[in-house]
């Protein structure tokens, strides 16, 4: 079964076709990241329209690389939710139209969804699995049981994980987007700033902006004084607490739910501390541990070509009243 | 020649399969905020309506503007994805000319339709819908400026007055409307986009 897949939830047009959920054929992405550099973060209008000039164009590319005509597809899958709703909406109502003029079944997907199957198109999933979300929206720990069900065990209190990140490295001067920074200065850096544990508690939630504000207040303190921050330090000590309570929280997830597998998923996935310390801990563990290429961890519309798949196979079809919805949770509890 | 017109500028979303001078389905709702679940839907309808094929259309027609930023990107996605499916070209149909060729006035016609806070987009055009003023965001001082000057027919979206002048609510005739813009200029299907008019906000704070 050949997936068109379609994901424009923030900044990126991604278009893929994708192969009874494992086999990625040919993706096509365009991306405004340079766009939205100049503002510190993604402007909303902006975003829809550059999605509106480009999506036609990316739907061409992906037809005309992929060798594809649109008959030979069998069903159209697309984002519905979470994410800027102006550029949700300009893929949903493509989807919508292709399943209007086709006739081909069209397929609603969370994006949560799409990424924790971003490491199907790696390596089939396992189940039971717990999956470990990580992004700048959202930070989750998710159950499953088998495919497309997802059951969340705990989650962020405040901000998500990637969004701390961003901020600290935002009041450390660095560049936009500050995640791959801070992760690549913490490498050059030592734990010398003392900053409170994020949430070092017996749940399974998670709770960031505590220690961002430390950063926060920290570096101004610094500066009324007249001293530098040590960026590299500071990173290094940020990063080391955020990883250590992640990592302990996830392994005793894995633990009490008697998962032996681990998929790592969303964009804060691509973070090499983060990886190497669970790869570590599964290790030691003996826990099967996966984790998307970097190319799948950002938001790609292959995720959403395999996620598809399986809300096919689980009758997840939509009407051609499909919304788009900035805020959803797909989690069944 | 089978004409599909799509309008989500507005408040109200408008579908509409035309053939020369018949009506072959008309779907027109007013429906604040709900464009995005049903503007697609309603074009199926329509064809399902007029037992017409989704092939079978020849020319796709779709307002872009100006007018709702959101509105008017749904029906412009709509368009170009079902030109490039069934590979025609797409006539771009103005909210604001849209107004004066339904009103139709053997007279100088304003088209006025309220933006944010107290702007207007407007436009100003003769019998024979030639623009005399181009179409522009401005302000309500700007707008009875222009009243002041041509002392034109004001056409909007509903029964409203701007300082002395009175607004009359023109529902829109679409068959009027596509048989003007049947042999006018069609964009490539990549290349249609909204006719915004205004800047996204952080770029006129940047200015």
């Amino acid at each position: 079964m050949y997936i068109l897949a379609i994901e424009s939830s923030c900044d990126e047009m991604s278009m893929s076709i994708v192969k009874d959920g494992v086999e990625e054929i040919c993706t096509v992405t365009n991306t405004q990241i340079d766009i939205h550099k100049e503002f510190g973060g993604v402007v909303p209008e902006i975003a829809s329209r550059s999605h509106i000039e480009n999506v036609t164009i990316v739907l061409d590319e992906l037809l005309q690389r992929s060798g594809f005509t649109i008959d030979k597809i069998d069903a159209i899958g697309v984002t519905y939710g979470p994410g800027l709703i102006g550029s949700l909406m300009i893929g949903v109502q493509c989807a919508k139209t292709i399943s209007l003029v086709t006739g081909k079944p069209l397929i609603p997907v969370h994006h949560i969804a799409g990424h924790i199957y971003a490491n199907n198109l790696e390596k089939r999933l396992e189940f039971p699995l717990i999956a470990l979300v990580v992004s700048g929206g959202h930070t989750d720990l998710v159950y499953m049981g088998r495919d497309y069900s997802f059951k969340r065990i705990g989650s962020t209190l405040d901000d998500a994980i990637g969004e701390a990140y961003d901020k600290v490295a935002k009041v450390c001067g660095l560049s936009y987007p500050g995640g791959p920074v801070v992760d690549k200065l913490a490498k050059l850096g030592k734990d010398t700033y003392d900053l409170p544990y994020p949430l070092d508690d017996d749940s399974y939630d998670f709770s960031f902006s505590g220690i961002k504000s430390a950063v926060v207040n920290l570096v101004h303190n610094e500066s009324q004084r007249g001293n530098a921050i040590r960026v590299e330090d500071m990173c290094t000590s940020f990063q080391n607490r955020v990883v250590k309570v992640v990592v302990k929280k996830t392994m005793r997830a894995l633990k009490e739910y008697k998962a032996n597998n681990l998929v790592l998923a969303g964009g804060v996935a691509a973070n090499s501390y983060l990886r190497n310390e669970l790869s570590e801990a599964c290790k030691r563990e003996n826990i099967n541990f996966g984790y998307p290429r970097i190319a799948y961890c950002t938001d790609n519309a292959a995720m959403i070509g395999s996620a598809a798949y399986y809300a096919y196979k689980n009758g997840k079809i939509a009407d051609l009243t499909l919304n788009a919805v900035a805020v959803e949770s797909f989690y069944n509890e | 020649m089978i004409s599909l017109f799509i309008d989500t500028s507005l408040v109200n979303v408008s579908i509409s399969l035309i053939k020369d001078n018949d009506v072959l389905s008309l779907i027109s709702e007013d429906m604040p905020n709900m464009h995005s679940i049903y503007a697609t839907k309603f074009v199926k309808d329509a064809l399902d309506n007029a037992g017409i094929d989704a092939n079978q259309v020849d020319n796709i027609m779709v307002v872009n503007g100006p007018g709702s930023f959101t509105g008017v990107r749904i029906g412009v996605t709509i368009a170009k994805t079902y030109g490039f499916l069934i590979n025609k070209y797409i006539t771009p149909v103005s909210s604001l000319k849209s107004l004066a060729i339904s009103a139709h006035k053997d007279e100088i016609m304003m088209s006025l339709i309220p933006a944010n806070k107290s702007n207007y987009y407007v436009s100003i055009y003769d019998k024979d819908y030639n623009e005399i003023v181009e179409e522009q965001f401005a302000s309500r001082d700007t707008v009875i400026q222009l009243c002041d000057k041509y002392n034109p027919y004001i056409v909007g979206v509903d029964t409203s007055v701007i300082g002395k002048y009175k607004i009359n609510k023109q529902k829109l005739d679409i068959v009027r409307i596509v048989n003007y813009y049947i042999d006018k200029e069609k964009v490539n299907y990549y290349k249609i986009l909204p006719n915004y008019l205004k800047l996204p906000q952080a770029l006129e704070d940047k200015k």
